[in-house]
């Protein structure tokens, strides 16, 4: 067998393993295995890694950590529904309300003015809220994060 | 030199429809990744959980050709890949050695006492960080080439020859376990 030969052989050994060549380069290594007991050991040697790799053994963590990261994301995710619920209507309420008094001008009632405060004041408050989320977050990655 | 395969649909795969149900079938998976990338638990947990939350926000808006396992773990990926530069970073900046590999917890309690494994399991977290992705994703998560490829943003080729030299470099180091 040439060197060359065989070193070519043995670069296609590991995508062998996982049938990953054409037929055609995966025939000319069934060929060559059957013949050089050399890169027969080699392929075993590969094979037996890949093996234990896939059996090695992590630590799980126990269930009540996945409850309480279930708990964190039904939280997460029902918390952005909410603001955007909140916010889409905040906005669309403001938007519709100037328009139309804008179309029809005449005195505000007193029920428009203080709809328009509690809406004012409830997007100051959303604004805000989002602004300390947005600063808070580089913390908020480290939370957990061991030093 | 490697295969081109029609990438298996998500049906094909068994892949539930909903994100609650995706969660439960694929959250310790998504978890040992994790792990495997970070070597830390609690790092692992929060990642896990930063996955789920930002496969929420595309669930609906994934591609349907392809299976969300492989958005899943291009995910994890990205975040992993994050905290491992911040890591680093600070390390750097607190002037601390750089440790090797990147488990924090003893590889024997890890592998199971056996010493073949927890050599093996010293040697994978001791190669390059871009061998020892496609090595876990291929020989432990058991995804194909083409999906490793798509989740690390390479080719087919290119992962193979990744994988090869991982496992050479593996196989130099365990030699003495596997004589
Ligand atoms: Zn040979």
């Amino acid at each position: 067998m040439k060197p060359d030969r065989h070193e070519q052989i043995r670069s296609l050994l590991s995508a062998y393993l996982d049938e990953e060549l054409t037929q055609a380069d995966s025939q000319r290594v069934r060929l060559h295995l059957e013949d050089c007991a050399e890169c027969r050991e080699q392929l075993a040697q590969l094979e037996r890694l890949k093996q234990l790799t896939g059996e090695l053994v992590f630590p799980d963590p126990p269930e009540q950590e996945w409850e309480e990261v279930e708990r964190r994301l039904s939280v997460r995710i029902t918390r952005g529904v909410g603001w955007m619920l909140v916010c889409g209507g905040a906005v669309g309420l403001l938007i519709y309300s100037l328009v139309m008094a804008l179309l029809h001008w005449r005195p505000p009632t007193v029920r428009e003015i203080l709809g328009g405060i509690v809406l004012v004041g409830a997007l100051l408050l959303f604004f805000s809220v989002l602004r300390q989320r947005l600063l808070e977050l580089p913390h908020d990655r480290y939370r957990r994060v061991k030093q | 030199m490697t295969r081109t395969q029609a990438a298996p649909t998500p049906a094909a795969q068994g892949e539930p429809e909903s994100l609650a149900a995706f969660f439960q079938q694929y959250k310790r998976r998504a978890y040992l990744f994790a792990l495997q990338m970070v070597g830390d638990s609690d790092d692992a947990l929060e990642l896990t959980q930063e996955a789920f939350l930002r496969l929420h926000k595309r669930w609906h808006r994934r591609d349907p050709s392809q299976p969300a396992t492989a958005l899943l773990y291009a995910v994890l990926r990205n975040l992993a890949i994050d905290l491992l530069r911040k890591r680093a970073v600070r390390r750097e900046a607190e002037a601390e050695p750089e440790q090797q590999g990147v488990a924090r917890f003893e590889p024997e309690t890890l592998a199971g006492r056996q010493e073949l494994r927890a050599a093996l399991w010293r040697a994978i977290e001791r190669l390059p960080e871009a061998q020892r992705e496609v090595l876990l994703l291929r020989d432990f998560h058991g995804l194909r080439y083409e999906e490793i490829a798509r989740i690390t943003g390479t080719t087919s080729t290119l992962v193979a020859s990744r994988l090869r030299d991982a496992r050479e470099r593996l196989r130099r180091r365990l030699a003495r376990y596997l004589e």
